[in-house]
């Protein structure tokens, strides 16, 4: 009997296993592609900024006005955009995952439009809509409100590429975690603020911060949205992405690279967080887990 | 304190949960909600906890409707089926939470959290998380949270529905004895018939949206009000028969040979497997005759399944430990099987 179970075994777990030549394969051919379309330019691009010394780096960093203007203005865009992205996307999946209501799957599929639509469409919206010619134009011109072509222009356009991603976090881990906790507080007599605050955020807390991450990710480098509304006043509402852009096409190789280290070092740290977290979440689902 | 119920109807969609319940729970009672899967026994604990509104009626908390209160100002305690605990907060946190929600200060929250610790026999745990316990232990700590803000009802949705066998005799028992200390108004939702008599001074029995008797486990069992409580109650047999002048006979009996005369008064008769006897000797003209299938004596109450010889039906008797040693039958034996009480109702359900 002993011997009939190990000859069965045998050959099973061979099957299971696929033969070296394809694995090496495999992870070669994935290992290159990567080096070549994502590592070589990430490595060049530091190579490039650098190319000149560290000293001609720094100076056209930050001996350039419109430069550094520009990583100032994107890293207050970013965040502001990030903000009103987790307003809205808590609002919009704790209404998915909560309710049921006539328009919960148009509102579902109108969450993605933004992944869908190329963000120059975006951008072309929003000037079709605050434009002189747009709906609200006229209106925001007689009463002395600027939108388009300065900064609240940036701040929507970045919002609306970044909508999806905090919900798409959300949804399934609220979930994933049902309403039940949620009504054992309101039974034991919490508000909902202090559900949300003590029983809801505490629950979906990683996600949330998965999110915001992807959502800054995305805010930081959005280019095609941003450079329909902005104008393109240099030293006035070019985000780093446009004055890279600018630079590189006025033949300022040495600034354009440099810029673009920034912003590709803000993508590293950004990477780095989240790695940070994934490992942080995986920690935190093996002592907590199972309580079903 | 009383908990009335009037003329409560909830539809989910074209689904009627609750059709026009009625019903009043005096002051410190432990009752069950009994009945299958789908009679609306939970909704109806939904309804009474504040976490769901009915179509229709009103539910008052001794002379206050509480119709349109949330559960958040109704003061219950409720407790969930899968627990709920909170699974980011300790044991300590998990009891406190609906004092420390109520503004209470530190010292006092602690003082409660320790009295219901040692109430629930769980000292030296408070600092454990959750997944750290075991499934009675976490039912426990659900009653001890609902039981902190000192609620004027307990509810509990089948709260012992995810244990193992074991564990939840020793846990409905002890919940009994919980009872007997503290005296709050407490519901629970079962459809384990053996939980709510074993624990419950009254029992609800629900079907499809509808109350279909109301009263003591004893009464309950005793004098069902139908058939479906007669059958959902216990096991039952059941024979067809006829009403022989206001008197119920099963066909099959020697004065009542070959098929009922009159239809009109063809009648179905229920009896439980205790209220049969088995006879080895003819002696009166109650009695079937039957084969013994099968003898199951584990335990004082031997079960015997025999075969009814008239209608091929399978027939279920109780008999005590000492009553078949003192007949002595044994396997494939002729016997007959006499009823003690025949029970008829009107035929408004099909077993």
């Amino acid at each position: 009997m002993a011997n009939q179970i190990t000859s069965f075994a045998a050959p099973k777990k061979k099957r299971l296993e696929d033969p070296a030549w394809l694995r090496y394969l495999l992870i070669t051919s994935a290992l290159s592609v990567v080096t070549l379309i994502i590592g070589i330019p990430v490595f060049h691009v530091f190579y490039k900024a650098f190319e000149k010394g560290t000293g001609v780096y720094f100076d056209s960093l930050f001996n350039n006005a419109n430069t550094l203007h520009s990583i100032f203005l994107t890293l207050s865009i970013a965040p502001r955009a990030v903000f009103l992205s987790v307003i809205f996307g808590l609002a919009a999946a704790w209404a998915i995952a909560r309710f049921r209501f006539p328009g919960r799957a148009i509102l579902l599929t109108l969450m993605d439009l933004p992944l869908a639509v190329s963000p120059v469409v975006a951008g072309l919206v929003f000037v079709l809509l605050f434009g002189m010619q747009g709906w609200f134009g006229p209106w925001l011109a007689s009463h002395n409100l600027q939108i388009l072509f300065s900064t609240p222009a940036l701040v929507l356009a970045t919002c609306f590429v970044t909508l999806p991603y905090v919900v798409r976090e959300l949804l399934p881990v609220l979930e994933a975690y049902g309403e039940e906790e949620e009504l054992a507080a309101v039974s034991l007599g919490a508000n909902g603020w202090q559900m949300f605050w003590r029983i809801t955020l505490p629950n979906i807390r990683l996600a949330l911060i998965y999110g915001i991450i992807l959502c800054n990710a995305r805010a930081m480098g959005e280019f095609g949205a941003v450079y329909v509304v902005s104008g393109r006043i240099s030293g006035f509402n070019d985000t780093m992405p446009l004055r890279i852009e600018k630079l590189f096409q006025e033949y300022d190789m040495t600034g354009a690279f440099a810029l673009a280290s920034v912003l590709t070092f803000l993508a590293l740290i950004t990477l780095g967080v989240k790695t940070y977290l994934e490992k942080n979440m995986e920690n935190r689902h093996s002592d907590s887990g199972g309580t079903k | 304190m009383t908990i009335s119920i009037k003329n409560v109807s909830k539809k989910f969609n074209n689904f009627s949960a609750l059709d026009k319940i009625s019903f009043t729970i005096p002051d410190g009672e432990l009752v069950a909600l009994l009945g299958p899967s789908g009679s609306g026994k939970t909704t109806l604990l939904r309804i009474i906890a504040g976490l769901e509104n009915p179509d229709e009626g009103s539910v008052h908390y001794s002379d206050l409707e509480v119709t349109t209160k949330s559960a958040k100002d109704r003061n219950v305690g409720f407790v969930f089926q899968h627990y709920a605990l909170f699974r980011h907060m300790t044991v300590f946190d998990n009891i406190g939470f609906g004092l420390s929600v109520r503004g209470l200060p530190k010292e006092k929250i602690a003082q409660r959290v320790g009295e219901l610790l040692h109430l629930i026999r769980l000292e030296g745990l408070e600092n454990r998380y959750p997944s750290q316990l075991s499934g009675g232990q976490r039912q426990r700590i659900a009653l001890a949270r609902a039981l902190a803000a000192q609620p004027k009802v307990l509810l509990l949705d089948e709260p012992f529905g995810a244990l193992d066998a074991k564990v939840r005799i020793e846990l409905r028992e002890w919940l009994r004895r919980l009872h007997d200390e503290i005296h709050v108004t407490s519901i629970f939702v079962t459809h384990d018939q053996e939980e709510a008599f074993a624990v419950a001074d009254k029992v609800v029995v629900m079907r499809a949206g509808k109350i279909e008797q109301i009263g003591s486990p004893t009464d309950v069992f005793e004098n069902p009000a139908n058939a479906f409580v007669m059958d959902f109650l216990g096991q039952v047999n059941v024979f067809e028969g006829m009403l022989v002048n206001g008197v119920p006979r099963i066909t099959g009996f020697s004065d009542l040979k070959g098929p009922p005369q009159n239809d009109f008064c063809s009648k179905t008769i229920y009896v439980r497997p205790y209220e049969l006897d088995i006879e080895v000797n003819l002696t009166s003209i109650e009695a079937l005759p039957a084969k013994i299938m099968h003898i199951n004596p584990a335990g004082p109450v031997v079960r015997v399944h025999l075969q009814d010889l008239n209608s091929i039906a399978t027939v279920f008797v109780e008999i005590n430990f000492s009553k078949l040693k003192e007949l002595g039958i044994t396997t494939g034996q002729k016997v007959y099987i006499q009823p003690k009480r025949l029970r008829i109702f009107t035929p408004d359900y099909m077993i």
